[in-house]
Protein backbone atom coordinates (compact mmCIF):
# COMPACT_ATOMS: atom_id res chain seq x y z
CA UNK A 1 0.00 0.00 0.00
CA UNK A 2 1.35 3.70 -0.81
CA UNK A 3 1.72 5.60 2.66
CA UNK A 4 1.72 8.75 0.43
CA UNK A 5 -2.23 10.01 0.08
CA UNK A 6 -3.27 10.08 -3.42
CA UNK A 7 -2.40 13.29 -5.50
CA UNK A 8 -6.20 13.63 -6.25
CA UNK A 9 -9.03 12.11 -4.42
CA UNK A 10 -12.36 12.82 -5.32
CA UNK A 11 -14.69 11.00 -2.81
CA UNK A 12 -18.80 10.80 -3.26
CA UNK A 13 -18.46 14.58 -5.35
CA UNK A 14 -21.61 15.93 -6.79
CA UNK A 15 -23.18 19.53 -7.50
CA UNK A 16 -26.26 20.89 -8.54
CA UNK A 17 -27.06 23.77 -9.09
CA UNK A 18 -30.16 26.10 -9.34
CA UNK A 19 -31.13 27.86 -12.49
CA UNK A 20 -33.68 30.20 -13.90
CA UNK A 21 -36.61 31.68 -12.79
CA UNK A 22 -38.03 28.57 -10.85
CA UNK A 23 -34.83 27.53 -9.71
CA UNK A 24 -34.86 24.49 -11.38
CA UNK A 25 -32.37 22.21 -10.01
CA UNK A 26 -29.74 20.80 -12.69
CA UNK A 27 -27.39 18.18 -11.50
CA UNK A 28 -23.84 18.30 -13.00
CA UNK A 29 -21.85 15.99 -11.59
CA UNK A 30 -23.57 12.85 -9.46
CA UNK A 31 -21.41 10.77 -6.94
CA UNK A 32 -17.97 10.81 -8.48
CA UNK A 33 -15.24 9.36 -6.50
CA UNK A 34 -11.46 8.71 -8.10
CA UNK A 35 -7.89 8.77 -7.51
CA UNK A 36 -5.10 9.82 -9.26
CA UNK A 37 -1.55 8.96 -7.80
CA UNK A 38 1.97 10.23 -8.26
CA UNK A 39 3.79 10.21 -11.65
CA UNK A 40 0.41 9.01 -13.15
CA UNK A 41 -1.26 10.75 -16.55
CA UNK A 42 -4.84 10.75 -16.28
CA UNK A 43 -7.40 11.07 -18.75
CA UNK A 44 -10.60 12.66 -17.90
CA UNK A 45 -13.09 11.65 -20.77
CA UNK A 46 -16.35 12.17 -21.98
CA UNK A 47 -18.60 13.70 -24.20
CA UNK A 48 -19.87 17.61 -24.27
CA UNK A 49 -22.04 18.13 -21.03
CA UNK A 50 -20.85 15.45 -19.19
CA UNK A 51 -19.20 17.19 -15.91
CA UNK A 52 -15.95 17.18 -17.02
CA UNK A 53 -15.01 21.18 -16.43
CA UNK A 54 -17.28 21.16 -13.40
CA UNK A 55 -15.53 18.00 -11.94
CA UNK A 56 -12.52 20.37 -12.31
CA UNK A 57 -13.89 23.28 -11.57
CA UNK A 58 -14.51 21.58 -7.62
CA UNK A 59 -10.88 20.49 -8.07
CA UNK A 60 -9.75 24.22 -8.32
CA UNK A 61 -11.92 25.72 -5.88
CA UNK A 62 -13.93 27.74 -8.18
CA UNK A 63 -17.38 26.01 -6.98
CA UNK A 64 -17.73 24.37 -4.16
CA UNK A 65 -19.37 20.60 -4.55
CA UNK A 66 -22.95 20.01 -3.07
CA UNK A 67 -21.77 16.87 -1.70
CA UNK A 68 -18.63 15.04 -1.08
CA UNK A 69 -14.95 16.26 -1.75
CA UNK A 70 -12.09 16.93 -3.34
CA UNK A 71 -8.91 16.61 -2.09
CA UNK A 72 -5.08 17.82 -3.45
CA UNK A 73 -1.92 16.07 -1.86
CA UNK A 74 -4.56 15.00 1.01
CA UNK A 75 -6.37 18.56 1.57
CA UNK A 76 -9.19 20.22 1.13
CA UNK A 77 -8.74 21.43 -2.69
CA UNK A 78 -8.83 25.60 -1.91
CA UNK A 79 -5.96 24.89 0.89
CA UNK A 80 -2.80 26.97 -0.47
CA UNK A 81 -0.57 24.80 0.47
CA UNK A 82 -2.28 22.29 -2.10
CA UNK A 83 -2.56 25.27 -5.02
CA UNK A 84 0.98 26.18 -4.05
CA UNK A 85 1.81 22.49 -5.67
CA UNK A 86 -0.70 22.77 -8.21
CA UNK A 87 -0.59 24.06 -12.47
CA UNK A 88 -3.54 24.42 -14.10
CA UNK A 89 -4.40 25.42 -17.32
CA UNK A 90 -8.55 26.20 -18.25
CA UNK A 91 -10.43 25.56 -21.20
CA UNK A 92 -10.64 28.07 -24.04
CA UNK A 93 -8.20 30.26 -21.64
CA UNK A 94 -8.28 33.79 -21.90
CA UNK A 95 -5.67 36.38 -19.84
CA UNK A 96 -4.80 39.27 -19.18
CA UNK A 97 -4.48 40.84 -22.55
CA UNK A 98 -2.67 44.40 -21.80
CA UNK A 99 0.28 42.02 -20.60
CA UNK A 100 2.67 41.20 -22.84
CA UNK A 101 3.89 37.71 -22.45
CA UNK A 102 7.03 38.12 -20.11
CA UNK A 103 4.61 40.30 -17.74
CA UNK A 104 1.69 37.97 -17.77
CA UNK A 105 4.19 34.77 -16.77
CA UNK A 106 5.99 37.03 -14.37
CA UNK A 107 2.76 38.25 -12.60
CA UNK A 108 1.77 34.27 -11.85
CA UNK A 109 5.72 34.17 -10.64
CA UNK A 110 5.38 36.45 -8.41
CA UNK A 111 1.76 35.13 -6.76
CA UNK A 112 3.69 32.13 -5.72
CA UNK A 113 6.62 34.62 -4.42
CA UNK A 114 9.16 33.37 -6.50
CA UNK A 115 11.93 35.67 -5.99
CA UNK A 116 13.43 37.97 -8.90
CA UNK A 117 16.52 35.55 -10.23
CA UNK A 118 14.54 32.60 -10.50
CA UNK A 119 11.16 34.34 -12.14
CA UNK A 120 13.63 35.63 -14.56
CA UNK A 121 15.07 32.12 -14.96
CA UNK A 122 12.30 30.19 -15.22
CA UNK A 123 10.21 33.12 -17.60
CA UNK A 124 12.87 32.48 -20.29
CA UNK A 125 12.90 28.79 -19.98
CA UNK A 126 9.33 27.98 -20.31
CA UNK A 127 9.33 30.65 -23.00
CA UNK A 128 11.68 28.86 -25.12
CA UNK A 129 9.87 25.38 -24.16
CA UNK A 130 6.62 26.77 -25.63
CA UNK A 131 8.14 28.17 -28.51
CA UNK A 132 7.52 31.81 -27.57
CA UNK A 133 10.47 33.43 -27.02
CA UNK A 134 10.11 35.27 -30.07
CA UNK A 135 6.59 36.82 -28.94
CA UNK A 136 7.98 37.00 -25.21
CA UNK A 137 7.14 41.52 -25.82
CA UNK A 138 4.25 41.24 -27.90
CA UNK A 139 0.88 42.07 -25.56
CA UNK A 140 -1.15 38.78 -25.61
CA UNK A 141 -3.74 40.84 -27.44
CA UNK A 142 -1.65 39.94 -30.54
CA UNK A 143 -1.46 36.33 -29.73
CA UNK A 144 -2.96 33.56 -32.01
CA UNK A 145 -4.99 31.05 -30.55
CA UNK A 146 -2.41 28.49 -30.46
CA UNK A 147 -0.39 30.95 -28.65
CA UNK A 148 -2.20 31.47 -25.87
CA UNK A 149 -2.93 28.20 -25.38
CA UNK A 150 1.10 27.52 -25.20
CA UNK A 151 1.25 30.65 -22.81
CA UNK A 152 -1.72 29.19 -20.59
CA UNK A 153 0.56 25.96 -20.93
CA UNK A 154 4.00 27.49 -19.28
CA UNK A 155 1.62 29.98 -16.62
CA UNK A 156 0.50 26.18 -15.48
CA UNK A 157 4.34 25.11 -14.78
CA UNK A 158 5.83 28.49 -13.55
CA UNK A 159 5.70 27.27 -9.88
CA UNK A 160 7.31 24.05 -11.06
CA UNK A 161 4.40 22.40 -10.21
CA UNK A 162 3.67 18.50 -8.47
CA UNK A 163 0.37 18.20 -10.37
CA UNK A 164 -0.43 19.68 -13.22
CA UNK A 165 -4.38 19.96 -14.29
CA UNK A 166 -5.00 20.52 -18.09
CA UNK A 167 -8.47 21.59 -19.45
CA UNK A 168 -8.78 20.62 -22.82
CA UNK A 169 -4.79 21.00 -23.43
CA UNK A 170 -4.65 20.36 -27.27
CA UNK A 171 -7.85 22.72 -27.92
CA UNK A 172 -6.39 25.08 -30.65
CA UNK A 173 -3.41 23.72 -31.51
CA UNK A 174 -2.17 22.44 -35.19
CA UNK A 175 -0.30 19.13 -35.52
CA UNK A 176 2.82 20.19 -34.20
CA UNK A 177 1.15 22.44 -31.33
CA UNK A 178 -0.16 18.80 -29.92
CA UNK A 179 2.84 16.70 -30.31
CA UNK A 180 4.51 19.61 -28.67
CA UNK A 181 1.83 19.41 -25.48
CA UNK A 182 2.30 15.67 -26.01
CA UNK A 183 6.44 16.25 -24.84
CA UNK A 184 5.58 18.46 -22.17
CA UNK A 185 3.32 16.23 -20.46
CA UNK A 186 5.77 13.25 -21.17
CA UNK A 187 8.76 15.49 -19.71
CA UNK A 188 6.05 16.02 -16.83
CA UNK A 189 5.71 12.35 -16.12
CA UNK A 190 9.41 11.39 -16.55
CA UNK A 191 10.58 13.72 -13.87
CA UNK A 192 7.60 12.56 -11.82
CA UNK A 193 5.18 15.31 -11.67
CA UNK A 194 1.59 13.94 -11.91
CA UNK A 195 -0.57 15.48 -15.14
CA UNK A 196 -4.67 15.04 -14.98
CA UNK A 197 -6.14 16.33 -18.17
CA UNK A 198 -9.23 16.33 -19.70
CA UNK A 199 -10.15 15.87 -23.83
CA UNK A 200 -11.89 15.48 -26.75
CA UNK A 201 -8.81 13.83 -29.26
CA UNK A 202 -8.95 10.11 -28.16
CA UNK A 203 -5.87 9.79 -30.20
CA UNK A 204 -3.88 11.74 -27.82
CA UNK A 205 -5.43 10.77 -24.82
CA UNK A 206 -4.29 6.50 -26.37
CA UNK A 207 -0.65 7.85 -26.93
CA UNK A 208 -0.28 9.72 -23.15
CA UNK A 209 -2.35 8.08 -20.41
CA UNK A 210 -1.64 5.72 -18.01
CA UNK A 211 -5.14 5.38 -16.43
CA UNK A 212 -8.76 6.77 -17.92
CA UNK A 213 -12.17 7.73 -16.32
CA UNK A 214 -14.95 8.27 -18.58
CA UNK A 215 -18.38 9.91 -17.73
CA UNK A 216 -21.09 10.75 -19.04
CA UNK A 217 -24.04 12.66 -17.72
CA UNK A 218 -22.41 13.37 -14.67
CA UNK A 219 -21.37 9.71 -13.69
CA UNK A 220 -17.92 7.94 -13.40
CA UNK A 221 -18.84 4.82 -15.73
CA UNK A 222 -15.26 3.64 -16.81
CA UNK A 223 -12.16 4.15 -14.95
CA UNK A 224 -8.93 1.77 -14.99
CA UNK A 225 -5.86 1.67 -16.80
CA UNK A 226 -5.90 1.84 -21.04
CA UNK A 227 -4.51 -1.12 -21.04
CA UNK A 228 -7.42 -3.20 -18.72
CA UNK A 229 -10.72 -1.03 -20.39
CA UNK A 230 -9.58 -1.84 -23.85
CA UNK A 231 -8.61 -5.23 -22.86
CA UNK A 232 -12.95 -5.53 -21.80
CA UNK A 233 -13.53 -5.11 -25.44
CA UNK A 234 -11.75 -7.24 -26.77
CA UNK A 235 -13.59 -9.90 -29.14
CA UNK A 236 -16.47 -7.75 -28.87
CA UNK A 237 -15.59 -6.91 -33.08
CA UNK A 238 -14.18 -9.40 -35.95
CA UNK A 239 -12.63 -9.31 -39.25
CA UNK A 240 -13.97 -11.68 -41.63
CA UNK A 241 -12.41 -11.84 -45.23
CA UNK A 242 -14.25 -14.24 -47.63
CA UNK A 243 -14.44 -14.14 -51.74
CA UNK A 244 -17.17 -15.89 -54.14
CA UNK A 245 -19.78 -14.16 -53.08
CA UNK A 246 -22.60 -12.44 -55.74
CA UNK A 247 -22.41 -8.73 -55.42
CA UNK A 248 -26.28 -8.83 -54.21
CA UNK A 249 -25.45 -11.33 -51.33
CA UNK A 250 -22.43 -8.88 -51.06
CA UNK A 251 -24.89 -6.46 -50.38
CA UNK A 252 -26.74 -8.36 -47.81
CA UNK A 253 -24.58 -9.00 -45.89
CA UNK A 254 -22.64 -5.38 -46.15
CA UNK A 255 -26.06 -4.03 -44.24
CA UNK A 256 -24.90 -6.76 -41.20
CA UNK A 257 -21.16 -4.91 -40.90
CA UNK A 258 -20.15 -2.24 -39.10
CA UNK A 259 -17.32 -1.11 -41.25
CA UNK A 260 -15.84 -2.39 -44.50
CA UNK A 261 -12.22 -2.36 -44.43
CA UNK A 262 -11.69 -3.91 -48.45
CA UNK A 263 -14.55 -3.73 -50.88
CA UNK A 264 -15.05 -5.95 -53.88
CA UNK A 265 -15.25 -9.71 -54.40
CA UNK A 266 -12.62 -10.54 -52.27
CA UNK A 267 -14.14 -8.55 -49.49
CA UNK A 268 -12.53 -7.38 -45.69
CA UNK A 269 -15.30 -6.83 -43.40
CA UNK A 270 -15.44 -5.78 -39.84
CA UNK A 271 -18.90 -7.38 -37.59
CA UNK A 272 -19.75 -6.91 -33.95
CA UNK A 273 -19.68 -10.24 -32.38
CA UNK A 274 -23.51 -10.57 -32.13
CA UNK A 275 -24.00 -10.57 -35.50
CA UNK A 276 -20.96 -12.90 -36.63
CA UNK A 277 -23.00 -16.38 -36.44
CA UNK A 278 -25.37 -14.72 -38.68
CA UNK A 279 -22.69 -13.54 -41.03
CA UNK A 280 -20.68 -16.65 -41.20
CA UNK A 281 -24.27 -18.17 -41.72
CA UNK A 282 -25.02 -15.91 -44.83
CA UNK A 283 -21.51 -16.23 -46.36
CA UNK A 284 -21.96 -20.50 -46.13
CA UNK A 285 -25.40 -20.45 -47.29
CA UNK A 286 -24.75 -18.21 -50.77
CA UNK A 287 -22.16 -20.12 -51.14
CA UNK A 288 -19.25 -17.76 -50.66
CA UNK A 289 -15.27 -19.27 -49.11
CA UNK A 290 -14.41 -18.28 -45.59
CA UNK A 291 -10.62 -17.21 -45.90
CA UNK A 292 -9.94 -15.49 -42.74
CA UNK A 293 -11.46 -14.70 -39.03
CA UNK A 294 -9.46 -12.37 -36.71
CA UNK A 295 -11.03 -10.92 -33.43
CA UNK A 296 -10.25 -7.54 -33.36
CA UNK A 297 -8.89 -5.55 -30.38
CA UNK A 298 -10.95 -2.51 -29.36
CA UNK A 299 -9.69 1.07 -29.44
CA UNK A 300 -10.33 3.91 -26.87
CA UNK A 301 -12.87 5.33 -29.43
CA UNK A 302 -14.96 2.19 -29.09
CA UNK A 303 -15.11 2.03 -25.66
CA UNK A 304 -16.04 5.85 -25.60
CA UNK A 305 -18.70 5.59 -27.96
CA UNK A 306 -20.10 2.39 -26.03
CA UNK A 307 -20.07 4.07 -22.96
CA UNK A 308 -22.02 7.08 -24.51
CA UNK A 309 -24.59 5.13 -26.31
CA UNK A 310 -24.90 3.03 -23.37
CA UNK A 311 -26.13 5.78 -21.51
CA UNK A 312 -27.73 8.13 -24.18
CA UNK A 313 -31.26 6.79 -23.43
CA UNK A 314 -31.05 6.71 -19.01
CA UNK A 315 -33.65 9.15 -18.12
CA UNK A 316 -31.80 11.64 -16.88
CA UNK A 317 -32.41 14.59 -14.24
CA UNK A 318 -28.85 16.40 -15.27
CA UNK A 319 -29.20 18.91 -18.35
CA UNK A 320 -26.42 19.80 -19.99
CA UNK A 321 -23.19 20.75 -18.15
CA UNK A 322 -23.77 24.28 -16.98
CA UNK A 323 -22.80 26.54 -19.43
CA UNK A 324 -23.28 29.95 -20.79
CA UNK A 325 -26.72 28.70 -21.87
CA UNK A 326 -28.07 26.96 -19.48
CA UNK A 327 -26.70 28.70 -16.32
CA UNK A 328 -27.02 32.74 -15.92
CA UNK A 329 -23.69 34.61 -15.99
CA UNK A 330 -23.85 35.66 -12.00
CA UNK A 331 -25.57 32.50 -10.34
CA UNK A 332 -26.51 34.29 -7.18
CA UNK A 333 -25.06 33.10 -3.64
CA UNK A 334 -27.67 29.98 -2.46
CA UNK A 335 -27.97 26.83 -0.80
CA UNK A 336 -26.76 24.80 -3.68
CA UNK A 337 -24.11 27.18 -4.97
CA UNK A 338 -22.36 28.87 -2.23
CA UNK A 339 -20.26 26.95 0.39
CA UNK A 340 -22.35 26.88 3.71
CA UNK A 341 -21.07 29.20 6.42
CA UNK B 1 0.32 41.16 1.60
CA UNK B 2 2.53 40.30 -1.02
CA UNK B 3 0.26 38.70 -3.00
CA UNK B 4 -2.21 41.39 -2.39
CA UNK B 5 -0.06 44.04 -4.14
CA UNK B 6 0.79 41.84 -7.02
CA UNK B 7 -2.93 41.66 -7.37
CA UNK B 8 -3.71 45.58 -7.03
CA UNK B 9 -0.30 46.38 -9.07
CA UNK B 10 -1.93 44.25 -12.09
CA UNK B 11 -5.52 45.69 -11.03
CA UNK B 12 -3.32 49.22 -11.99
CA UNK B 13 -1.76 48.31 -14.68
CA UNK B 14 -5.02 46.92 -16.45
CA UNK B 15 -6.74 50.23 -15.32
CA UNK B 16 -4.10 52.76 -16.86
CA UNK B 17 -3.75 50.86 -20.17
CA UNK B 18 -7.57 51.35 -20.93
CA UNK B 19 -8.51 54.33 -22.76
CA UNK B 20 -11.97 55.02 -21.38
CA UNK B 21 -9.82 56.54 -18.51
CA UNK B 22 -7.79 58.52 -20.51
CA UNK B 23 -10.87 59.85 -21.67
CA UNK B 24 -12.71 60.73 -18.26
CA UNK B 25 -9.51 62.08 -16.94
CA UNK B 26 -9.27 64.16 -20.51
CA UNK B 27 -12.82 65.92 -19.88
CA UNK B 28 -12.00 66.60 -16.01
CA UNK B 29 -8.63 68.39 -16.94
CA UNK B 30 -10.45 70.35 -19.82
CA UNK B 31 -13.08 71.27 -16.90
CA UNK B 32 -10.46 72.48 -14.69
CA UNK B 33 -8.91 75.01 -17.38
CA UNK B 34 -12.38 76.11 -17.92
CA UNK B 35 -12.84 77.08 -14.58
CA UNK B 36 -9.75 79.19 -14.87
CA UNK B 37 -11.64 80.75 -18.38
CA UNK B 38 -14.92 81.01 -16.22
CA UNK B 39 -13.49 82.71 -13.24
CA UNK B 40 -11.92 85.47 -15.42
CA UNK B 41 -15.51 86.31 -16.80
CA UNK B 42 -17.00 86.41 -13.39
CA UNK B 43 -16.58 89.86 -12.32
CA UNK B 44 -15.11 89.92 -8.57
CA UNK B 45 -15.45 86.45 -7.40
CA UNK B 46 -13.39 84.90 -10.70
CA UNK B 47 -11.08 82.63 -7.65
CA UNK B 48 -14.48 81.56 -5.74
CA UNK B 49 -15.50 80.60 -9.41
CA UNK B 50 -12.38 78.56 -9.94
CA UNK B 51 -12.48 76.82 -6.70
CA UNK B 52 -15.67 75.91 -6.32
CA UNK B 53 -15.21 74.29 -9.90
CA UNK B 54 -12.05 72.79 -9.49
CA UNK B 55 -13.20 70.72 -6.27
CA UNK B 56 -16.44 69.72 -8.19
CA UNK B 57 -14.77 68.31 -11.01
CA UNK B 58 -12.40 66.68 -8.51
CA UNK B 59 -15.76 65.48 -7.08
CA UNK B 60 -17.46 64.50 -9.84
CA UNK B 61 -14.85 62.43 -12.10
CA UNK B 62 -13.28 60.85 -9.36
CA UNK B 63 -16.93 59.69 -8.34
CA UNK B 64 -17.27 58.48 -12.51
CA UNK B 65 -14.02 57.08 -12.19
CA UNK B 66 -14.61 54.87 -8.65
CA UNK B 67 -17.99 53.31 -10.70
CA UNK B 68 -16.23 52.89 -13.73
CA UNK B 69 -13.14 50.81 -12.41
CA UNK B 70 -15.68 49.65 -9.33
CA UNK B 71 -18.16 47.61 -11.98
CA UNK B 72 -16.28 46.92 -14.78
CA UNK B 73 -12.28 45.55 -13.12
CA UNK B 74 -13.92 42.69 -11.07
CA UNK B 75 -16.78 41.93 -13.50
CA UNK B 76 -14.40 41.70 -16.11
CA UNK B 77 -12.00 39.15 -14.36
CA UNK B 78 -15.26 36.62 -14.34
CA UNK B 79 -16.24 37.57 -17.88
CA UNK B 80 -13.28 36.84 -19.80
CA UNK B 81 -12.53 33.98 -17.12
CA UNK B 82 -8.90 35.13 -16.24
CA UNK B 83 -10.69 34.89 -12.71
CA UNK B 84 -10.31 30.80 -12.85
CA UNK B 85 -6.76 30.70 -13.54
CA UNK B 86 -5.87 33.26 -11.17
CA UNK B 87 -7.97 31.74 -8.22
CA UNK B 88 -6.20 28.53 -8.92
CA UNK B 89 -2.71 30.16 -7.80
CA UNK B 90 -2.16 30.04 -3.90
CA UNK B 91 -4.62 33.42 -3.32
CA UNK B 92 -7.36 33.72 -1.02
CA UNK B 93 -10.19 35.12 -2.99
CA UNK B 94 -10.66 37.87 0.02
CA UNK B 95 -7.02 38.98 -1.13
CA UNK B 96 -7.90 38.64 -4.76
CA UNK B 97 -10.89 41.26 -3.42
CA UNK B 98 -8.63 43.48 -1.69
CA UNK B 99 -6.08 43.49 -3.95
CA UNK B 100 -8.87 44.49 -6.99
CA UNK B 101 -9.71 47.22 -4.05
CA UNK B 102 -6.54 49.06 -3.86
CA UNK B 103 -5.80 48.58 -7.75
CA UNK B 104 -8.94 50.49 -8.44
CA UNK B 105 -7.87 53.21 -5.42
CA UNK B 106 -4.72 53.43 -6.66
CA UNK B 107 -6.19 54.23 -10.04
CA UNK B 108 -8.42 56.58 -8.87
CA UNK B 109 -6.09 57.98 -6.28
CA UNK B 110 -3.09 58.23 -9.12
CA UNK B 111 -5.56 60.30 -11.38
CA UNK B 112 -7.10 62.27 -8.80
CA UNK B 113 -3.18 63.55 -7.48
CA UNK B 114 -2.79 65.09 -10.88
CA UNK B 115 -5.89 66.58 -10.99
CA UNK B 116 -5.51 68.03 -7.33
CA UNK B 117 -1.79 69.43 -8.76
CA UNK B 118 -2.98 71.21 -11.41
CA UNK B 119 -6.24 72.38 -9.42
CA UNK B 120 -3.51 73.84 -7.14
CA UNK B 121 -1.67 75.12 -9.60
CA UNK B 122 -4.77 77.46 -10.74
CA UNK B 123 -5.63 78.86 -7.52
CA UNK B 124 -1.67 79.74 -7.14
CA UNK B 125 -1.86 81.42 -10.32
CA UNK B 126 -5.07 83.51 -9.38
CA UNK B 127 -3.98 84.43 -5.49
CA UNK B 128 -1.14 83.75 -5.14
CA UNK B 129 -1.40 81.39 -2.19
CA UNK B 130 -3.58 78.41 -1.54
CA UNK B 131 -5.55 77.54 2.06
CA UNK B 132 -4.92 74.22 3.61
CA UNK B 133 -8.73 74.14 3.77
CA UNK B 134 -8.67 73.00 0.29
CA UNK B 135 -7.25 70.34 0.82
CA UNK B 136 -9.08 69.35 3.92
CA UNK B 137 -11.96 69.70 1.30
CA UNK B 138 -10.09 67.63 -0.98
CA UNK B 139 -8.77 64.72 1.63
CA UNK B 140 -13.13 64.20 1.97
CA UNK B 141 -13.54 63.99 -1.69
CA UNK B 142 -11.05 61.42 -1.35
CA UNK B 143 -12.34 59.45 1.33
CA UNK B 144 -15.59 59.60 -0.65
CA UNK B 145 -14.41 58.33 -3.89
CA UNK B 146 -12.87 55.35 -1.24
CA UNK B 147 -16.15 54.63 -0.29
CA UNK B 148 -18.04 54.95 -3.49
CA UNK B 149 -15.34 52.19 -4.66
CA UNK B 150 -15.94 50.01 -1.96
CA UNK B 151 -19.59 50.05 -2.85
CA UNK B 152 -19.25 49.72 -6.49
CA UNK B 153 -16.89 46.42 -5.73
CA UNK B 154 -19.50 45.13 -2.89
CA UNK B 155 -22.75 44.93 -5.58
CA UNK B 156 -19.74 43.45 -8.64
CA UNK B 157 -19.14 40.84 -5.94
CA UNK B 158 -22.33 39.67 -6.88
CA UNK B 159 -24.21 41.13 -9.53
CA UNK B 160 -23.69 42.10 -12.90
CA UNK B 161 -22.21 45.38 -14.07
CA UNK B 162 -25.44 47.20 -15.18
CA UNK B 163 -26.87 47.04 -11.73
CA UNK B 164 -23.93 47.71 -9.61
CA UNK B 165 -23.21 50.84 -11.65
CA UNK B 166 -27.49 51.73 -10.82
CA UNK B 167 -26.93 50.34 -7.15
CA UNK B 168 -23.68 52.34 -6.85
CA UNK B 169 -24.83 55.39 -8.38
CA UNK B 170 -28.38 55.26 -6.39
CA UNK B 171 -26.45 55.17 -2.50
CA UNK B 172 -24.15 58.36 -3.88
CA UNK B 173 -27.24 60.04 -4.57
CA UNK B 174 -28.89 59.38 -1.60
CA UNK B 175 -25.88 59.78 0.66
CA UNK B 176 -25.01 63.21 -1.38
CA UNK B 177 -29.24 63.74 -0.09
CA UNK B 178 -28.75 62.36 3.43
CA UNK B 179 -29.53 66.15 5.28
CA UNK B 180 -33.04 66.61 2.63
CA UNK B 181 -33.93 63.11 3.55
CA UNK B 182 -33.51 64.00 7.49
CA UNK B 183 -36.32 67.00 6.74
CA UNK B 184 -38.65 64.80 5.08
CA UNK B 185 -38.59 61.87 7.44
CA UNK B 186 -39.65 64.56 10.40
CA UNK B 187 -42.46 65.41 7.66
CA UNK B 188 -44.02 62.67 6.54
CA UNK B 189 -47.07 61.10 7.72
CA UNK B 190 -46.99 57.91 5.11
CA UNK B 191 -45.87 55.04 6.93
CA UNK B 192 -44.40 53.54 3.82
CA UNK B 193 -42.24 56.84 2.61
CA UNK B 194 -41.52 56.80 6.19
CA UNK B 195 -40.13 53.26 6.44
CA UNK B 196 -37.98 53.65 2.75
CA UNK B 197 -36.80 57.21 4.23
CA UNK B 198 -35.83 55.27 7.33
CA UNK B 199 -33.74 52.89 5.34
CA UNK B 200 -31.92 55.25 3.45
CA UNK B 201 -30.64 56.88 6.80
CA UNK B 202 -28.43 53.44 7.06
CA UNK B 203 -26.60 54.35 3.98
CA UNK B 204 -23.32 56.13 4.26
CA UNK B 205 -24.07 60.13 4.68
CA UNK B 206 -22.20 61.61 1.97
CA UNK B 207 -22.87 64.96 2.74
CA UNK B 208 -20.23 65.02 5.69
CA UNK B 209 -17.84 64.44 3.17
CA UNK B 210 -18.93 67.90 0.81
CA UNK B 211 -17.60 70.52 2.35
CA UNK B 212 -16.36 72.17 -0.82
CA UNK B 213 -19.22 74.79 -0.70
CA UNK B 214 -18.35 75.68 2.75
CA UNK B 215 -14.57 75.84 2.21
CA UNK B 216 -14.94 77.99 -1.15
CA UNK B 217 -17.26 79.95 0.99
CA UNK B 218 -14.34 80.62 3.83
CA UNK B 219 -15.78 78.81 6.81
CA UNK B 220 -13.46 77.36 8.96
CA UNK B 221 -13.25 73.59 9.26
CA UNK B 222 -12.62 72.04 12.50
CA UNK B 223 -10.08 69.45 12.66
CA UNK B 224 -12.36 67.07 14.41
CA UNK B 225 -15.11 67.47 12.00
CA UNK B 226 -12.50 66.13 8.95
CA UNK B 227 -10.79 63.01 11.86
CA UNK B 228 -14.52 61.43 12.44
CA UNK B 229 -15.32 62.29 8.68
CA UNK B 230 -12.63 60.09 8.07
CA UNK B 231 -13.22 57.80 10.66
CA UNK B 232 -16.89 57.44 9.91
CA UNK B 233 -16.35 56.93 6.15
CA UNK B 234 -13.21 54.15 7.29
CA UNK B 235 -15.73 52.32 8.84
CA UNK B 236 -18.15 52.04 5.95
CA UNK B 237 -15.30 50.93 3.32
CA UNK B 238 -14.00 48.27 6.33
CA UNK B 239 -18.09 47.01 6.27
CA UNK B 240 -18.44 47.12 2.36
CA UNK B 241 -15.20 45.23 1.64
CA UNK B 242 -16.02 42.86 4.41
CA UNK B 243 -19.32 41.92 2.96
CA UNK B 244 -17.80 41.85 -0.44
CA UNK B 245 -14.79 39.38 0.33
CA UNK B 246 -17.46 37.22 2.15
CA UNK B 247 -19.77 37.20 -0.76
CA UNK B 248 -17.69 36.26 -3.37
CA UNK B 249 -16.00 33.84 -1.36
CA UNK B 250 -18.97 31.91 -0.96
CA UNK B 251 -19.54 32.56 -4.97
CA UNK B 252 -19.47 29.78 -7.58
CA UNK B 253 -17.64 30.81 -10.57
CA UNK B 254 -19.73 28.61 -13.27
Amino acid sequence: MNAQPPIIELQHLSKEFRVGFFRKRVRAVRDLSLTVHQGEIFGFLGPNGAGKTTTIKMLMGLIYPSQGQAKLFGLPSDDLRAKARLGFLPEHPYFYDYLTGLEFLNFYARLFGLSSSIRSVRVERLLEQVGLSHARKLPLRKYSKGMIQRVGIAQALINDPDLVILDEPMSGLDPIGRKDVRDIIFRLRDSGKTVFFSSHILQDVEMLCDRVAIVTKGQLRKLGTLHDLLAELSGLKTEITFSGLSPLDLEQLQRLAERIVVPGPRATLVFPNERLDEAVRLILQKGGKLESMIPLKGTLEDLFVQQVHATQDEPSPLQDEPSASTLPENTQPSQETTRDA
Amino acid sequence: MHKLLVIAQNTFREAIRDKILYSIFFFAFLLLLASLALGELSLGHHIKVTKDLGLSAISFFGILIAIFTGVSLVHKEIDKRTLYTLLSKPIYRSQFVLGKYFGMLLTALTQLALLTALFSLLVLYQQKYIESALFQAILLYWMEIMLITSIALFFSSFTTPFFSGVFTFSIFVIGRLMPEIEILLKRTTNPLIWFLLKISTFLPNLDYLNIGQRVVHQESIPFDYILSSVTYTTLYIVLFLFFASLLFSRRDFI
